[in-house]
């Protein structure tokens, strides 16, 4: 209980303004040992790239399923460098699952195979109805889990649809805007 | 100075489960001079381990051992799944007691009355709210309005709606009872990190613990309740965080796992006198399993900004759908609550679809508003936990098979709940709107039901169970019929009846 306390009255006395969402940890404030996470920026466990020499970002298995990535949750706003960017990550934590790596290869066969032409140069209407034939395949329902969880992880998306994150070591959202509603007409 | 307890002391009574049912009978018997020790398959988290990051903690105080069948949503930790639940507390109405007296016998439903009526309950659900906190009940003020309840609000408004409160929330509004007031930090289902909400870890337990009369054991997962040749319960047989088994000795067992693990205990304590497992002999254990209709989740893409990921995550109610209207064409009825701010993940995650008709939502996920409805589930007899053949845990035990199925009214009900809510938000301008009726999980209820007949159910109005004197149920799977309400109120309130109970039954050395 008095650990309770003792963290009410720290975020008592602080005033936590309104901010500018950033996920960079160097604009948290310090707020002492007690803080929860204070090395916790503010973002889920998502994945971000660093170029790793072994997987070249032109590999064609990338624009692939970029595209796929794009077509599976498309943000008109977000440049194809986010889909490719996730897919890159996703291929190096699946570095050595050596089965679903394979799985990946395969549907990329099979949507470069479905149609006389390679799936990238393809019309995006036809690329969709291809993805729809592949539905129920472990391929498809990997590539939407993975998409989805790592894209509305991503900063980057977070910014463009306006979620601003986690506010524990803002203080909460109390004054930052949770009523402030003012287009309501009565 | 905390108390243990020898594993041959047969005085103490065994809770098993901390949650809201275990963790509030616990307290209450300590509260009344009664030793008890507690056991808890989960570990015990601080504030410090508390983070505003679903995956992290869904990974930490999730409940993830293998089952088969239906999804559930609960915890594996010290306060169980009030961790994780988003504090709103509603009693029953008085016609969700008497089920079967009001709505008939629904074609291939089970119901059947409870044991007790709303009046028995009153003066506990009264206690419950004292001791939980609950805005706008006594003289506790209402939740501060979010905007998403804002906007709930005004839609149902212009559609006639009368009955909407922002309070029956289990969060404190302001400073009370030792925990501050809620800050809007949002992350109400990975843990409150500030303990406005409502509770057992930082409530029921350290209370229970400062009365000297009560022992936690936390990763201590229950396996097996002993009997005598009597049928008296006498004992509890656990596992460490090692996997060693012990056994302590008891005069009484509660009960509280939540309704999958407390099914599978009773039904995996088989003997030679106990064929089909503990307070069996109706045959009733693991059946009538009810989840709620829903949870049905309606969004809308609305004219101006909601942010609704900046309040919590559940703030009030509407009831007007509450009520049994049947000639809405269907029996019992449903509550609306604004909900489902959830982070873009988990609502991406919930439309179960893909393609530009989700992304669109999520786009405009600061436009966003949200509403999840939940309602009364018959009992079926044929929805029930039962014992897998062949497949087994880390422990030898069968792993439980949860099996269900929607009952027709709960069809009928769900396309109610739906239009009715597409029609709010089409009511304040929503250019899209998206309705679905999603697995749930969270609300587990009725397979140890309570009945006044014997060959009707598990235990009695106390829950004690028909069959053995000293063994309780304490946790949902004693609800008779699901009610549209979200179970935990209800769950808190009859630990505290059942705690005066069993003191009084303790004292008169019948127990």
């Amino acid at each position: 209980m008095q650990i309770t306390c003792f963290m009410e009255r720290l975020l008592l006395d602080r005033e936590f303004k309104m901010r500018r969402r950033t996920f960079i940890a160097s604009n948290l404030p310090a707020l002492g040992i007690l803080m929860p996470g204070t090395l916790h920026i503010s973002v889920f466990k998502s994945v971000y790239a660093a170029t790793q020499p072994d997987i070249p970002a032109d590999n064609p298995d990338i624009q692939v399923l970029g595209q796929m990535a794009r077509l599976l949750y498309s943000h008109p706003s977000l440049s194809d460098n986010t889909y490719t960017e996730i897919i890159h990550n996703l291929l190096i934590d699946l570095k050595n699952k050596t089965s679903k790596i394979n799985i990946l290869k395969n549907g990329v066969t099979a949507l470069n195979t479905s149609m006389s032409q390679d799936w990238n140069d393809l019309e995006e209407k036809i690329q969709i109805n291809i993805m729809k034939e592949l539905e129920d395949t472990p391929f498809f329902k990997i590539m939407q889990h993975e998409v989805r969880t790592r894209l509305y992880r991503h900063p980057a998306v977070w910014e463009i649809i306006g979620y601003e994150g986690p506010s524990l070591e803002y203080g909460g959202y109390i004054n930052r805007g949770f009523n402030d509603i003012d287009w309501l007409k009565k | 100075m905390v108390r243990t307890y020898n594993l041959n002391d047969d005085s103490v009574v065994a809770v098993i489960g901390s949650g809201a049912g275990g963790g509030t009978l616990a307290n209450e018997l300590a509260q009344k001079g009664i030793d008890v020790v507690c056991f808890e398959a989960g570990s015990r988290l601080s504030f410090t381990e508390i983070f505003n990051d679903p995956p992290v903690m869904n990974e930490k105080l999730g409940w993830h051992d293998k089952r088969y069948g239906a999804p559930t949503w609960l915890c594996k930790t010290v306060e169980g799944t009030t961790m994780r639940w988003s504090a709103a507390a509603h009693r029953l109405q008085a016609h969700e007691f008497i089920p079967r007296s009001t709505y008939g016998l629904l074609d291939n439903s089970s119901f059947i009355d409870w044991p007790i009526r709303l009046e028995d309950l009153a003066p506990y659900y009264d206690k419950a709210e004292l001791k939980m906190g609950v805005s706008g009940s006594h003289s506790i003020p209402v939740s501060a309005e979010t905007n998403n309840y804002k906007v709930l609000k005004e839609g149902a408004k212009r559609l006639g709606y009368q009955e909407y409160t922002s309070g029956h929330m289990a969060i404190n509004p302001v400073y009370r009872d030792g925990r501050p007031a809620c800050r809007q930090i949002a992350f109400c289902n990975e843990g409150c990190a500030i303990g406005s909400k409502w509770s057992t870890l930082y409530t029921e337990i350290p209370k229970a613990e400062l009365t000297g009369r009560f022992e936690l054991r936390p990763e201590s997962m229950v396996i097996y309740i002993t009997h005598d040749n009597s049928g008296k319960v006498t004992g509890v047989i656990y596992a460490d965080n090692e996997g060693v088994l012990h056994r302590q000795k008891a005069r009484a067992i509660c009960v509280a796992g939540n309704t999958i693990e407390t099914t599978r205990l009773l039904l995996n304590s088989q003997s030679n006198l106990y064929p089909d497992g503990l307070a069996n002999s109706s045959g009733h254990v693991g059946k009538h399993y009810m989840r709620h209709v829903g949870e049905i989740y309606v969004y809308g893409i609305m004219p101006g900004p909601v942010n609704f990921h900046r309040g919590a995550r559940i703030t009030g109610a509407i009831f007007d759908q509450q009520y049994h209207q049947p000639d809405r064409g269907f029996s019992g009825g449903y509550i609306i609550e604004p909900g489902g701010a959830n982070p873009p993940e988990t609502i991406a995650a919930r439309f179960n679809d893909w393609g530009r008709d989700v992304s669109v939502f999520m786009d405009n996920y600061s436009h966003l508003a949200g509403m999840l409805i939940i309602g009364e589930d018959p009992p079926q007899e044929n929805n029930k936990i039962t014992l897998h053949a062949e497949d087994k845990d880390q422990y030898g035990l069968p792993i439980p098979v949860l099996e269900y199925n929607n009952h027709p009214n709960n069809i009928a009900m769900s396309e109610h709940a739906m239009e009715q809510g597409r029609a709010i938000y089409s009511s304040l301008g929503a250019s899209r709107i998206w309705s679905g009726v999603t697995a749930g999980g969270c609300h587990n209820m009725g397979t140890a039901r309570m009945s006044t007949n014997r060959d009707q159910g598990v235990c009695n109005k106390w829950g004690q169970c028909h069959d053995i004197s000293n063994l309780f149920i304490t946790d949902g799977s004693l609800f008779t019929s699901s009610g549209a309400a979200n179970p935990t109120l209800t769950i808190v309130a009859l630990a505290i009846r059942q705690a005066d109970y069993i003191c009084e039954q303790m004292n008169q050395r019948i127990i």
